[in-house]
């Protein structure tokens, strides 16, 4: 099967201006397994559209080699109207400008609709299960009617993705450390992934009923199996965020060692003959994502690091100080717990109750959130 | 009759975004050329239905001479919005008004073909607007807005008449014209029914759209005054009332004072009667007040558009919230000149130096901001 390029136009509210995504596509059309990727969905988020720029040159090899035994779909740009929004020269790619919506929330909840379509249609076979819920999941978002254009941007991706049995979404933090965000139900599924990559911070959490991309693709699974425990019905996704470190880490030196791994896991998962080599060893214990405590402005300031990104932080230190250049006085930021310091704001202002940083906690805290 | 309509791919700022204009041509080419475009300013609503009944009347008529019209100027702009607003004035990513910063082709047209100027005014207006088209093609731009501005500048810059669409914020209907074309356009202001023709003398404020189709002239004009050099471009902004003036009636009324203007001017055909008789005056725009508002508050208006006031005159107040006592709330806004209120400012919550109101005298108004048009 030879690569094909797919451009699928968006419906635009707006005269004279067009949207559209390219979709690639490698191997047999429902082949198994089927591995969806893409990219930018934060449109900011730059390292996993360069991470794909890089993959498609190999699999458009592999590809030609016939060694593409499954079914790849790439979006190397997910979100064309993000990544036209500039205001004042920053690009804003996080929220629609328009809606203030998160790009990454609100994906269409399937889960009702799907509920109902497959009940009395579930048997012992979990095979035969995993193609009815998707067979579902695919009628209840074609039943929908999306007229905005974020909205009607999130069904289409949903749409490519969701009969997928991977599904990785690339995106970046402001400054952080590779780290890779898992759903309880693919865990320790996506062990193989997370060593792969070689994330820093792996992170499991149990699906987030904003309705992230990924969610979308967990949510329904586990609410399926939470409704009928006595059949057979394994997530038909393992659904990962691969947080390709910060927004402007998009180097080569960088992202063409991520598309590698991506490759190797791709073959290791069979979508692509071949030997992947052996498994890198994990680099950290998956953690809990309530160990992970995110730190917010006392006050408003200007922050200077005494630790860097990579860092570890003992409880009781002061790992940073809030500058008010007005009073001048420095308010000290005591680490909370013991861990590292895994992802930053990049900007160096904080407001009083503004997040600014995070720190991966080794064990499970009490009030942590 | 012949009617083409074209699409003409813009530069797309990102992948998966693309843009486009629309153009609809109609005429023989026979006669004179108008360019209309409508709503450079994205949000200056007015203006697109304008266009979509000056578009119904095009399709009915017998045109000679040629008309390009874009129904609507800036695709960028209307795709601007933030927060459920609308935000159509300036580019977002540059801060640029979308109806500044137009190219001035003067020094690269006088560079190509100024000294081979002649004698016959016919053969020089060709020679210059082939020059014009020539340096326009030879600008290095980069950002989106500048593209959309060129794009739009190639297709007006060889018309003799170009008429920008836009419209106030609460106004009369208004024109501006370049003082080198009163009263040459005396019926433009008849045939519109303009309240009131603002007439500038300086084009230097950060080049409008219609200024760039005529400063070319201008310039030329002062450089090589013994050459034969017409004012070959009649440029009017026309500012078609307020943002809510957006009826059916108002609409197809203002696109046949167009119609007719056009008739009157050999670019359709058929009988455009006789010159109406003008409804309001033409002012130096340096006789208009534009009133700031002294502090900052709700403001609430002592006069109507249209109402005569005299130097002086209390036209509004402007009431502080947070005044502690009712008696100090209110501040007075008087009337730097005798004059005719023609618009007012659109949001009643103002801040200290925003416009109040414009006032248009025949006096020149002392002590104004240095830019009459604003950025």
């Amino acid at each position: 099967m030879v690569h094909v390029t797919e451009r699928i136009d968006l419906p635009t509210a707006s005269l004279g201006t067009g949207r559209h995504l390219l979709v690639h596509r490698f191997g047999t059309p429902g082949a198994r397994p089927k591995a969806y990727l893409h990219a930018g969905l934060h449109a900011a988020e730059l390292p996993g559209i360069v991470v794909l720029d890089h993959l498609l040159d190999r699999l458009a090899e592999a590809d030609a080699a016939g060694q593409v035994t499954g079914e790849i779909v790439v979006v190397p740009f997910a979100n064309p109207i993000g990544l036209a929004q500039q205001v004042l020269m920053e690009a804003q790619g996080r929220y629609d400008l328009d809606t203030n919506r998160n790009y990454n929330r609100g994906f269409p909840d399937l889960i009702e609709g799907v509920l109902e379509r497959v009940d009395g249609r579930l048997g012992d076979d979990p095979v035969a299960n995993v193609a009815t819920v998707r067979t579902a999941m695919a009628d209840t978002l074609a039943d929908r009617c999306d007229a905005r254009e974020p909205e009607v941007l999130k069904a289409v991706l949903l749409g490519l993705s969701l009969d997928a049995d991977i599904v990785l979404d690339l995106h970046s933090a402001w400054e952080a450390l590779l780290h890779v965000l898992v759903s309880d139900s693919n865990w320790p599924d996506a062990e193989d992934l997370t060593r792969q990559m070689g994330a820093e911070v792996v992170l499991i959490d149990r699906g987030n009923r904003m309705m992230t991309f990924k969610s979308a693709h967990v949510l329904v699974w586990k609410a399926v199996a939470r409704a009928w425990p006595d059949q057979p019905v394994p997530p038909g996704a393992m659904a990962a965020v691969v947080e390709l470190r910060g927004q402007r880490d998009v180097d080569d030196h960088l992202t063409r060692p991520a598309a590698d791994a991506l490759f190797h896991f791709l073959q290791r998962r069979d979508v692509i003959a071949g030997h992947p080599g052996p498994l890198p060893p994990a680099l950290c214990p998956a953690r809990s994502n309530r160990a992970l405590w995110r730190l917010f402005g006392e006050t408003f300031g200007i922050l200077v690091y005494h630790r860097d990104l990579g860092d570890r932080v003992t409880q009781g230190e002061t790992f940073c100080h809030i500058v008010d250049p007005e009073t001048r006085r420095r308010t000290p930021v005591v680490a909370p717990i013991d861990g590292l310091l895994y992802a930053r704001r990049s900007h160096r202002f904080t407001r009083q109750g503004q997040y600014f940083c995070a720190i991966a906690g080794d064990e499970l805290h009490e009030g942590a959130s | 009759m012949s009617h083409r309509i074209e699409t003409i791919a813009l530069d797309s700022p990102a992948p998966g975004t693309s843009r486009e204009l629309l153009v609809h041509r109609f005429g023989r080419g026979d006669g004179p050329k108008a360019y209309i475009q409508a709503a450079i300013h994205a949000g200056e609503t007015p203006a697109l239905l304008v266009a979509h009944h000056l578009l119904a009347q095009l399709e009915e008529a017998e045109i000679p001479g040629e008309v390009v019209l874009v129904p609507f100027a800036n695709p960028v702009g209307l795709a601007q919005r933030v927060q459920g607003h609308h935000l159509g004035r300036y580019n977002l990513d540059s801060g640029v008004n979308f109806n500044r910063g137009m190219a001035d082709l003067s020094d690269a047209v006088d560079a190509a073909v100024g000294e081979g100027l002649g004698s016959d005014a016919r053969i020089n207006v060709a020679i210059i607007r082939e020059a014009m088209a020539e340096a326009l093609a030879g600008l290095r731009l980069a950002r989106e807005g500048s593209l959309l501005k060129t794009a739009l500048l190639g297709m007006a810059c060889d018309a003799d008449i170009v008429l920008d669409l836009h419209c106030a914020q609460r106004a009369l209907l208004h024109l501006f014209l370049d003082e080198s074309l009163w009263p040459q356009a005396a019926d433009l202001h008849a045939d519109l029914a303009s309240a009131v023709t603002l007439i500038e003398s300086d084009t230097g404020s950060g080049l409008a759209f219609d200024h760039a189709c005529t400063v070319v002239w201008r310039t030329l004009q002062q450089r090589h005054p013994v050459k034969a050099i017409p004012d070959a471009c009649l440029a009017a902004t026309v500012e078609l009332r307020g943002f809510g003036d957006v009826d059916e009636t108002t609409a197809a009324t203002d696109a046949a004072g167009i119609m007719r203007f056009l008739r009157r001017r050999g670019v359709i055909a058929g009988d455009p009667g006789p010159l109406p008789e003008p409804v309001g005056q033409a002012h130096p725009l340096e006789a208009v007040g534009f009133v700031e508002a002294p502090a900052t508050g709700v403001v609430t208006y002592r006069v109507a558009l249209g109402d005569l006031v005299r130097h002086g005159d209390v036209v509004a107040e402007i009431v502080d919230p947070a005044a502690h006592h009712a008696d100090a709330a209110r501040t007075q806004v008087t009337s730097p000149t005798d004059g005719l209120v023609y618009e007012l400012a659109d949001r009643r919550f103002l801040w200290r130096g925003e416009t109040v109101c414009h006032i248009a005298g025949q006096e020149p108004v002392a002590g104004q901001r240095a830019n009459l048009l604003g950025d």
